[in-house]
């Protein structure tokens, strides 16, 4: 796998306050969906904030494609990773939601293929608010709208801070389908959540890292932290779908995957077999 | 230097920071007429080594308030300035005289930082809170002191959202460059106002006509032996010079 973001022995305190992110060693690889997960105040926001440069580290390297980013200018970061913030209304300004999303493309690109951006437009479910002001916009319509505005001009990795804040059930699926498809569609593309809810962690990501007071309690498998009962461990509690799943473990039932059609099948057997 | 690194520093310049030096434990006022008397001397000393010796001033109290250090961190600007100072009134009138618009200007903001770096909001609204008995002028005063470092903070977010999108990147015209952190800054401020009046609002702020506050507001024999001292400093140095 190749690494697009490397942080080395990463050490982060502000101003007058104790480290908040502490001896920090993570890779984020090629193809990966990474959750970052944690309690409030555990250091989540301020780790992908050093992704891009925003907040530079005390002690350690942050390296982006291979290149410390020690002397890069955020913005030319921002070509390679591309960060949602929490709040979308500290982004938005254009007249429409057309030109706010064409804002990050133009800062990169001299062309525009509008079928690239399009694309993104319709995937968001977009289409009809094309026209509107951005900032009369729901606060999960906001959110979308700033999420396209970054997946519009394609960076390598793609950071989301609390991405399902504010969306309908209908619009999670909507944001999860375009997570997924962009790592699987696009080559060589990587994406890092931060988010509280579980549920959507564990559909979308591939690897969780669990941040606990600034350090890193665990970083793999998610179907090994919720069997070794490390999310519980650090202060959050299990998706939902594994729940179910570890109940009907204690209960007897012989649960290999955490996933409801596997659940369905089990009890089916055991209904058929009486 | 970038613009959104020089924004930041004038922030910094400016922002207070809790510290519990001797300095910082003088009342209120007793802060306010230090600095007053250092800008008076300030705006009437035409002299270099007077202007020297009151930069020196300025100096050591903010060394006393353990403030020095970010003050030089953040002074850039202050320098750049006032060298253009320096050059232009040097090319146009004389080397002395703008050795001596350069030292005042230095010493101004040395002076006005002191007091901005060293004064929590807090106590300058408890102040006005005792001193002034209508309620809407304070929410007034109250809103616009407690709200500044709120926009500042907004300012840097918006800043940093827009750096994240690529803003700054291709050279731009100042106007063009300023739009995407001028109307988001805009519609916070008039967010954050609306959700501050409602809020205000239902939690009774018009019930009463008269507010309280929690903070003691008694000047202490100190501060009245370092008010008196820099009054007479002050004065014999007007009558003297």
């Amino acid at each position: 796998m190749e690494e697009l973001i490397k942080l080395e022995n990463v050490w982060f305190a502000y101003v007058n306050s104790n480290y908040v992110i502490k001896n920090v060693n993570l890779t984020i690889n090629k193809g990966e969906i990474v959750a970052i997960l944690g309690g409030n105040g555990s250091g989540k926001t301020t780790l992908i904030k050093l992704f891009v440069g925003l907040l530079r580290p005390n002690k350690g390297h942050v390296y982006v494609k291979g290149i410390d980013i020690k002397d890069r200018r955020i913005c030319e970061i921002a070509k390679d990773v591309g960060i949602v913030f929490q709040n979308p209304n500290h982004q938005l300004f254009e007249y429409n939601i057309r030109e706010e999303i064409l804002f990050g493309p133009r800062n990169f690109k001299d062309e525009l293929r509008e079928d690239e951006v399009n694309y993104w437009i319709e995937r968001l479910d977009l289409s009809d608010l094309l026209l509107k002001s951005p900032l009369l916009l729901s606060e999960g319509e906001k959110r979308r709208v700033a999420l396209a505005s970054i997946l519009a001009y394609q960076p390598d990795v793609l950071v989301l801070d609390e991405p399902t804040t504010g969306q309908d059930r209908g619009h999670k699926e909507v944001i999860l389908n375009v997570l997924l498809n962009y790592v699987k569609t696009k080559e060589g593309k990587a994406v890092v959540i931060t988010t509280h809810d579980l549920d959507f962690a564990w559909r979308v990501a591939s690897r969780f890292i669990v941040l606990n007071d600034g350090e890193i309690v665990y970083d793999g498998d998610p179907k090994n932290a919720v069997e070794k009962g490390i999310l519980v461990k650090s202060g959050l509690k299990n998706p939902s779908i594994v729940e179910l799943g570890l109940s009907l473990k204690k209960m007897g039932f012989k649960i290999e995957d955490y996933d409801l059609t596997h659940y369905i099948e089990i009890l089916r057997e055991r209904c058929f077999k009486r | 230097m970038r613009t959104p690194s020089i924004i930041y520093s004038i922030f910094d310049l400016i922002r207070f920071e809790k510290k519990y030096t001797a300095f910082h434990k003088l009342d209120l006022r007793t802060r306010f007429i230090i600095v007053m008397c250092l800008v008076v001397l300030t705006i009437f000393f035409n002299n270099i080594m007077l202007l020297l010796c009151l930069v020196l001033t300025s100096s050591i109290i903010l060394i006393i308030a353990k403030e020095i250090k970010r003050w030089l961190k953040n002074s850039l600007i202050v320098w750049v300035i006032m060298v253009l100072i320096f050059l232009i009134n040097s090319f146009l009138t004389s080397i002395h005289h703008g050795t001596i618009l350069a030292l005042r200007f230095l010493s101004f903001i040395l002076s006005i930082s002191i007091l901005t770096m060293t004064t929590n909001p807090d106590e300058v609204i408890a102040l006005l809170t005792t001193l002034c008995s209508n309620k809407k002028i304070m929410a007034s005063f109250m809103l616009s002191l407690r709200f500044t470092p709120i926009m500042v903070n907004e300012a840097r977010k918006i800043m940093e959202a827009q750096e994240a999108r690529g803003w700054g990147f291709k050279k731009r015209g100042v106007l063009r460059r300023l739009r995407p952190i001028i109307i988001p800054l805009l519609v916070r401020a008039f967010q954050i106002i609306h959700n501050v009046v409602i809020t205000m609002d239902v939690r009774a702020f018009n019930s009463r006509t008269r507010r309280t506050t929690s903070l003691d507001q008694k000047l202490t024999m100190l501060d009245y032996i370092v008010m008196t001292i820099s009054v007479a400093i002050t004065i014999y140095l007007l009558l003297v010079i």
